[in-house]
């Protein structure tokens, strides 16, 4: 089994393992989930690396952001 | 393009206000909140950055770039039923770059270093809190004076019963390239000069050698001359452009598995067509002594797929995690992992390290410098498409007072960024909530 086949098998059975713990939450019971640092989202905080990352990566996507699109001239 | 936002946006204004003035007549039965301004967001950064494989020199020379810039937006919210909750957000953001290689993409013919790039955005959602559902549309423009940009996207979200959520949205950039040749350079270069060292100065053509050409890659072993060049001292070029298209979808699910612990699914899909290159990129040969400018395929398809898990471990410690995996048609693989770490200090205090590995295998069409064979069909020495691996790490802190003073939070952030192509930088960004 190739590496990248057992990351796959590793990350689908985390998340797998993930889904199957879930417990019903009520509202009062999200306090911590609503913290805005638990948001699954970038920040605004970010936008600027976010920024260089897409025109100095050859990657970019899945996260939110910006996926394509404008220069990065320099 | 600016005219039709501005007129775009001032037209959404007037049919919406009229729409909230339509349901505020009906007040027996709900209440009606028109459009108030909720929040105002500024975020100003910093950004500096070295390194020596400049792509307007074929991959080599200096790579210097310093930015900074400064963004607005102001997010109004209504109500036109208990049940729709409206929001209009309205921003404009403004960078002011300074960079090596710009000198050799200059507008006038002189050896300016600058630029500026405005982006102006509107963008709109309206949540249904019964149905569970939310539709967002947006429009954002980037102009600077080589590209310009227009973006137009849409988007739908539902929750379900059981705390999860699924979102899809659509998104078009339409963009227009500016045909700046690198034979239009030439006339930018201080002309007559010979240079034997393995890096490029400001004062070094190496646009056309002449003689004998260097067999190793580095010109360190053999010299090269350049062909005399005149400055056109504030003369102005006209050029024409050329499209480029980007087409995304983009899906996530979001899942709360527990009062701890939050994660999502990322996949986007997107393709890119068009001119996919930039004319003042050029690329050097083993087997000719003069450059072309890069050429690659005019189409390139993405797909990201991301997972993010977030982690509240006790009362002050939270961990916010994020993997990524990348391919495209161009050969390139990547695999992006990211921790952060906030830590609550007290209720209104919290401080955040943060640390991204990345990795990329190369593009198909990638070399370095005068590696490639003018028989290639597509070239381009541009090191975003080596292969290369980075290294991102710094820290953030958050104020967020009580409610009641002038701040909703203020945030600090700094990174400090390596690529093992020696490509080095620094980002600071703040980010001010009102």
């Amino acid at each position: 089994m190739t590496l990248s086949k057992i990351k796959t098998v590793i990350l689908t059975g985390l998340f797998a393992l993930s889904l199957a713990s879930c417990v019903s939450v009520r509202e009062y019971q999200k306090s911590r989930i609503n913290d805005s640092e638990m948001a699954l989202s970038n920040r605004k905080v970010e936008k600027e690396e976010l920024n260089f990352q897409v025109i100095k990566e050859g990657a970019a996507g899945a996260n939110s952001g910006k996926s394509g699109g404008g220069c990065g001239c320099n | 393009m600016k005219k039709y936002l501005f007129i775009i946006s001032f037209l959404f204004c007037i049919v919406y206000s009229s729409f909230a003035q339509y349901f505020k007549k009906d007040t027996t039965t709900y209440t009606t909140k028109s459009l108030k301004l909720d929040e105002v967001n500024l975020v100003t950064g910093y950004y500096s950055q070295t390194g020596d494989h400049a792509t307007t020199l074929g991959g080599r020379g200096d790579e210097k770039v310093t930015e900074i810039s400064s963004a607005i937006d102001l997010k109004f919210v209504g109500y036109t039923d208990p049940n729709y909750i409206h929001s209009l957000t309205a921003g404009f953001g403004f960078a002011h770059h300074s960079a090596a290689s710009a000198a050799w993409v200059s507008k006038t013919g002189a050896s300016s270093k600058l630029g500026n790039r405005i982006y102006p955005s509107l963008d709109w959602s309206m949540q249904n809190v019964k149905a569970k559902t939310e539709y967002s549309a947006g429009a954002q423009y980037s102009g600077e004076f080589n590209y310009k940009s227009l973006t137009l996207n849409g988007g739908f979200s539902i929750k379900n019963n059981n705390n999860g959520e699924f979102s899809a949205k659509v998104n078009a950039s339409i963009d227009r390239v500016k045909l700046i040749y690198a034979q239009n350079m030439g006339k930018n270069i201080v002309g007559n000069t010979s240079f034997t060292g393995s890096t490029v100065s400001s004062n070094d053509d190496v646009l056309a050698f002449s003689g004998t050409r260097p067999s190793a890659v580095s010109a360190a072993s053999g010299t090269t001359t350049t062909t005399s060049r005149t400055v056109v001292s504030g003369a102005s070029y006209s050029y024409s452009t050329t499209p480029r298209t980007t087409l995304t979808t983009a899906f996530g699910y979001s899942q709360v598995i527990n009062p701890r612990l939050q994660v999502a699914v990322l996949a986007d899909l997107t393709g890119q067509f068009g001119y996919l290159g930039l004319p003042f990129h050029r690329v050097f040969f083993s087997d000719a002594d003069s450059s072309r400018i890069e050429r690659l395929p005019s189409q390139r398809l993405k797909l990201p797929i991301g997972v993010r898990a977030n982690y509240f471990l006790g009362d002050n410690f939270i961990f916010r995690t994020y993997y990524r995996f990348y391919m495209d048609s161009w050969g390139i693989k990547s695999h992006t992992a990211s921790i952060e770490v906030p830590v609550k200090l007290s209720s209104f205090f919290s401080i955040s390290p943060f640390y991204r590995y990345y990795t990329q295998t190369a593009a198909d069409y990638f070399a370095p410098f005068a590696q490639h064979k003018t028989t290639e069909a597509f070239y381009t020495s541009n090191y975003s498409y080596s292969a290369f691996s980075s290294n991102f790490f710094g820290v953030g802190i958050k104020w967020s007072p009580l409610e009641g003073g002038i701040f909703k939070s203020v945030e600090l952030r700094y990174g400090h960024y390596a690529q093992t192509t020696n490509l080095v930088s620094d980002v600071i960004t703040l980010h001010l909530k009102f």
